[in-house]
């Protein structure tokens, strides 16, 4: 029973919400604001007790397999390790993002937001493909509806999520039609099916569609960096940063361990590391140039998911266990930048990185909070990203022992992840050093609400890479039923990377040198002049004067000698008309077909009786060819 | 003393009164005829639900016309599958009557329209009914010709076109069902379906139904507006009024066309593989292409005409696999489809009847005036495109699994794949109508009448609750009513014989 609550309750008091009287929400401390936060707060620890509880299930037979020749449904949810740690992570997120949305002021927002969260616990929970399906599409209308919130213009995006998400939700449910036919059931803990012959393979195909359309890798991920310039900033730092990538890689997750068994280096496991290593490089690469904030942490986003889907391609543990770490140190660095992003846009009202700078001493804490999240996503020692990333590159060295060719993706990791460094260099530069812009001088540090969320996700970067065993000892090992000692030994073998021991030497060394700096007490500066790794700066107008136009270096533009490469170029631009886009393409080719067939649609009588008398003649040539000639 | 043909006698002579008196009195004719036209439609949705206690108590309700017994006389015959359709129609009749009270003040006349509706819930009913071909023929028919009538009811320019074409179309159909139907009596010497049903099972030779099985399924298909017999449905649906365009998309293609086809071939001459894979190739057809003409459509009811002929591509595709779970499946998208189509026409006409217009790119911004009709058109187009949890989801699913099992992937395939575009295109209209800026034109736009409301707001409740519809205890009494109807195949002649106390 206690399954239920983190679904119903959510859900009930968001649609009770929908009908509060009123449209915008007055003062800052409304009734709505305190009762969202009374309902996360209850469900929260709703999902600690469930978590301590261990396994259980719930199950009510719905429609019953016995009395009819259609599938079995039933409401069946199931509480074990691995789910009950994806639905305390998910709830710990909503938790976070509605403490951060107090002074959201639409009513819908709220109401929409608990509705999701009750829809994803549904998703987390159950142990039934429809049960899945039917919390999947509810997720995806809820995205439509909270995009649809948005700044102008966001219809678009959020027209472009739904199709996306909910075209894929199709899929899904042909792959689980699939999966029925296999095996006769729609209960997931009942499925396991080699991964061999046709129709497994398609099933398999058509869910990992589903799963990678919701995380949003590669080719399926269009929709991610529209809805990132258009919706909510906070329900970007819950969905896309957070919320999809649980539910996505979760599922993955029991895709690739229970409905099938995914065995290291087979056609499927080569499949996803493609996906994986493509995703994790061309999105990045895409990052590089945007001069949006918001649309740059979408394409960094989707890059980040390429690392897990790669993770999770290995097929061996400890890549799988790097996946899945992956997926919650991404979740906590890309929500708290994706709220570092939402401060500084409330503050300046500018998300152009062009146009921001400077902002460092004037909001010090979000620039805290999005150094070391920057620095946790570059995958810097010994920050949470470091610990999952070399994780990964463990399982990556593992499969290359058995499949040499693989190597390959492991470079392209390692590539992107030097690319992840570029990119966000470049952004911290154009947000928070630089020139700062006249009319930013009074800008001031964002509330409490907001400071809170952000301030515990950093930490939870820096804890998460310092004591990196603890979670995959207690938390990530367990989920995935790896025995707790094998997990260590797992851990042991990570080279001769100790996370805690690292920080200590890396502090150490800090220490060592700033007193060394202290001690010498530097006397003479020297001045030499601007290096910018060899491009050439405008000079100033005048000596000292850093002012002027030309003398403005903004780091938006770090990167653009790499554009002058004709091939890069070109690639690029015909990745702005977004020939990359799987949903444009197919738009323009079924727009195409459509067109075509419209001509038939004449209009003309005559033309319309020859439609129906050639129908009716082919019809009666081959009923008259099957039975009279070939029979 | 059994109450069945009542079905056919309420509305039939409700029409006749109706008529009678708007055309006599008629200072008081719109009032008069609002309140009887309701009424008698009421009565029928609450007979037929009586009916479907009886039928599921009983399996089945048998009355001879006259007195008379099979094979010479008339028999009517309700098993599940017409009670099913019967209650399809009277409840989309009802609802239908009810928003036009509001919604018809627009037109002159509103006594015509009333007596030519009623007309053809008499007619539909009727098919439901009727245990003989001819009467069933006639039935047809009189539907048909009421329903060319209602297309041409505004009289404008394209109206008046529409139901031309219409016409002419609609009756190359019926004459396909008359000729054939001439030559089955002319080999079998009877017209009583469970008679003909007996005669073609005794006979081995089959070659003599080859012919007119195809003329059925040529008739039957131009009746149900299946690709390539569509052309006439994108012109005639969107052209009349609303309630009518709901009973048109939401009803009469299915009665006409769909009931006809699986009456006549399951139960009467009995399936092959050939027909069922004609069938299926019909469905194949209908869902893709007309999701495809969908895409793109700027009048929205011009749209939800296209949409139809993608959705009974849906329900065809159940009938055409031929096993339990997809004749059930073929049943539940029928019903869902009349559900959500009948909603959709009808916030079609709302959205024209406050705004004037139904180009969606003179339209925008309508959830700010109109925020009801805002969410009865959001529910019901997430219903169309197969969106959970709302019904259309699950009788999606049912057919999608349906047909995986029956080992037809490409028609599993093609479903998947109309139920996304379905969706793109449902979004898009959407995004244009109901988001976004309102035209300056539309800023004094109002929220619709409560007639219009009321009948609007069942049927979206309705979109949401049909998925009960597969509950066990639900199910027993509706779905499998149907299903076991169609199923019982050409045994369905000796259950007629039987139960007239024959055997």
């Amino acid at each position: 029973m206690i399954l239920l609550l983190p679904i119903i309750l959510p859900f009930l008091i968001g649609l009770l919400i929908l009908f509060y009287p009123g449209k915008e929400l007055k003062s800052v401390k409304n009734p709505i604001f305190l009762i969202a936060l009374l309902t996360m707060l209850i469900t929260f620890i709703v999902s600690i007790m469930i978590f301590s509880q261990g396994r259980v299930n719930y199950v009510i037979q719905v429609v019953p397999t016995t009395d009819w020749s259609g599938p079995g449904i039933s409401f069946d949810l199931i509480g074990y390790s691995f789910s009950n740690f994806i639905l305390f992570a998910l709830l710990f997120f909503g938790l976070l993002i509605t403490i951060y949305s107090y002074n959201q002021k639409q009513k819908n927002y709220f109401a929409y937001l608990l509705m999701t969260i009750g829809a994803s616990s549904l998703a987390i929970l159950s142990n039934n493909l429809v049960v899945l399906l039917l919390a999947w599409g509810g997720v995806a209308i809820l995205l439509y509806l909270l995009v649809g919130l948005g700044r102008k213009g966001a219809e678009t995006a959020a027209n472009k999520a739904l199709v996306m998400v909910g075209g894929s939700d199709v899929l899904m449910l042909l792959g689980a039609a699939f999966i029925y036919f296999q095996t006769g059931t729609l209960t997931m803990s009942e499925i396991a099916i080699p991964l061999q012959g046709a129709l497994p393979i398609i099933a398999f195909i058509l869910l990992l569609i589903g799963i990678l359309t919701k995380a949003g890798a590669m080719p399926f991920h269009s929709w991610i960096p529209d809805v990132a310039e258009y919706a909510p900033v906070p329900v970007l730092a819950f969905l896309p940063g957070a919320l999809d990538k649980l539910l996505g890689i979760y599922l993955l997750a029991r895709l690739t361990l229970d409905l099938f068994k995914l065995t290291p280096g087979s056609a499927m496991s080569i499949v996803l590391m493609v996906i994986g290593s493509i995703t994790i490089v061309a999105a990045v690469a895409m990052a590089l140039f945007q001069r949006n904030l918001l649309k740059f942490l979408g394409f960094s986003t989707v890059s980040q998911v390429g690392y897990m889907v790669l993770g999770f391609g290995t097929g061996l543990t400890l890549g799988i266990l790097g996946g899945l770490f992956h997926m919650v140190n991404n979740a906590i660095y890309k929500s708290c930048l994706f709220l570092g992003s939402g401060a500084v846009e409330e503050r300046t009202g500018e998300l152009n990185l062009e146009k921001l700078g400077g902002l460092s001493r004037l909001m010090p804490i979000t620039f805290t909070t999005f150094l070391i999240s920057s620095l946790a996503i570059a995958g810097i020692p010994p920050l949470s990203g470091f610990a999952s990333k070399w994780l990964i590159y463990q399982g990556m060295v593992e499969l290359v022992k058995i499949k040499p060719y693989t190597l390959i993706f492991l470079l392209a990791a390692m590539f992107g992840s030097i690319l992840t460094l570029a990119s966000y260099l470049m952004v911290l530069h154009s947000i928070f050093f630089g020139e700062r812009p006249a009319e930013m001088a009074k800008v001031k540090e964002v509330g409490f609400g907001k400071v809170l969320p952000m301030v515990l996700l950093a930490l939870l970067s820096v804890g998460f890479g310092v004591f990196a065993q603890l979670p995959i000892r207690y938390w990530l090992g367990p989920s995935l039923n790896i025995d707790p000692k094998l997990a260590l030994t797992s851990l042991n073998l990570i080279g001769l990377w100790n996370p805690t021991l690292a920080t200590i030497l890396i502090l150490f060394g800090l220490l060592l040198g700033f007193i060394i700096y202290m001690l010498r007490r530097v006397r003479a500066v020297k001045v030499s002049e601007v290096f910018i790794g060899g491009e050439t700066v405008a000079t100033p107008t005048r000596p000292g004067a850093i002012d002027t136009e030309e003398a403005k270096y903004p780091g938006t533009h770090f990167y653009d000698t790499i554009r002058k490469v004709k091939l890069f170029d070109d690639t690029y631009k015909i990745a702005d008309k977004r020939f990359f886009d799987i949903y444009e393409q197919s738009r323009a080719i079924i727009g195409l077909l459509a067109r075509a067939l419209k001509r038939f649609q004449s209009g003309l009588l005559p033309t319309y009786l020859g439609y129906i008398f050639l129908g009716g003649l082919v019809i009666l040539l081959i009923v008259f060819l099957l039975i009279f000639v070939f029979k | 003393m059994n109450l069945i043909p009542l079905f056919v006698i309420v509305p039939l002579a409700g029409a006749f009164v109706t008529y009678l008196v708007g055309s006599i009195f008629k200072k008081i004719a719109d009032l008069f005829c609002d309140v009887l036209a309701n009424l008698i439609t009421a009565f029928l949705f609450a007979f037929a639900i009586v009916s479907l206690f009886k039928v599921a108590a009983e399996k089945n309700i048998i009355h001879f016309v006259g007195g008379w017994r099979p094979p010479i006389g008339i028999t009517i015959f309700l098993d599940g599958a017409g009670i099913f359709l019967l209650i399809v129609v009277t409840g989309i009749g009802f609802l239908s009557s009810l928003f036009a009270i509001d919604y018809m003040k627009r037109y002159s006349a509103k006594y015509k329209f009333y007596a030519l509706l009623l007309l053809m819930t008499a007619g539909m009913a009727g098919i439901c009914i009727t245990g003989d071909l001819f009467n069933m023929f006639v039935f047809i028919e009189i539907s048909a010709i009421a329903s060319y009538a209602l297309v041409a009811f505004g009289t404008e320019h394209e109206e008046l076109e529409a139901a031309f074409k219409y016409m002419v179309m609609g009756e190359i159909g019926s004459l396909m069902i008359l000729l054939s139907i001439a030559i089955i009596y002319a080999r079998t010497g009877t017209l009583n379906m469970a008679d003909i049903s007996q005669t073609v099972a005794a006979n081995p030779e089959r070659a003599a139904i080859v012919f007119p099985s195809i003329l059925f399924i040529i008739g039957f298909a131009i009746k149900a507006a299946l690709v390539p017999f569509h052309s006439w449905l994108p012109d005639a649906h969107p052209s009349a009024p609303a309630p009518i365009s709901a009973m048109l998309s939401g009803v009469v293609i299915k009665v006409l066309g769909v009931y006809g086809l699986i009456r006549v071939f399951y139960n009467i001459i009995g399936v092959t593989p050939i027909i069922s894979n004609i069938l299926l190739v019909l469905a194949g057809l209908s869902m893709i292409i007309g999701v495809l003409l969908q895409l793109g459509q700027n009048d929205i009811k011009r749209l939800l005409a296209y949409c139809s002929i993608s959705q009974i591509g849906y329900v065809l595709l159940g009938f055409g696999l031929g096993t339990p779970l997809g004749i059930l499946g073929g049943f539940f998208h029928l019903i869902n489809h009349a559900v959500f189509k009948a909603g959709l026409f009808l916030t079609s006409g709302a959205i024209e009847y406050a705004t004037g217009t139904r180009d969606i790119n003179k339209l925008g911004g309508l959830n700010k005036k109109m925020p009801w009709t805002s969410v009865f058109w959001y529910i019901g187009s997430f219903t169309a495109s197969g969106v959970p949890p709302f019904a259309g989801f699950w009788s999606k699913l049912i057919l999608i699994i349906a047909a995986i099992l029956a080992k037809s992937y490409i028609l599993a395939a093609i479903a998947a794949a109309s139920a996304i575009l379905a969706l793109a295109s449902f979004i898009r209209t959407q995004r244009r109508m109901l988001a976004g800026e309102l035209p300056e034109a539309l800023t004094g736009i109002k929220e619709i009448p409560l007639s219009m409301k009321t009948s609007l707001a069942v049927l979206t409740l309705l979109c949401i609750v049909l998925g009960l519809l597969l509950l066990p205890p639900v199910r027993a009494n509706i779905l499998d009513l149907a299903k076991d109807a169609v199923m019982v195949g050409t045994e369905y002649g000796r259950i007629v014989f039987e139960k007239a106390g024959l055997l």
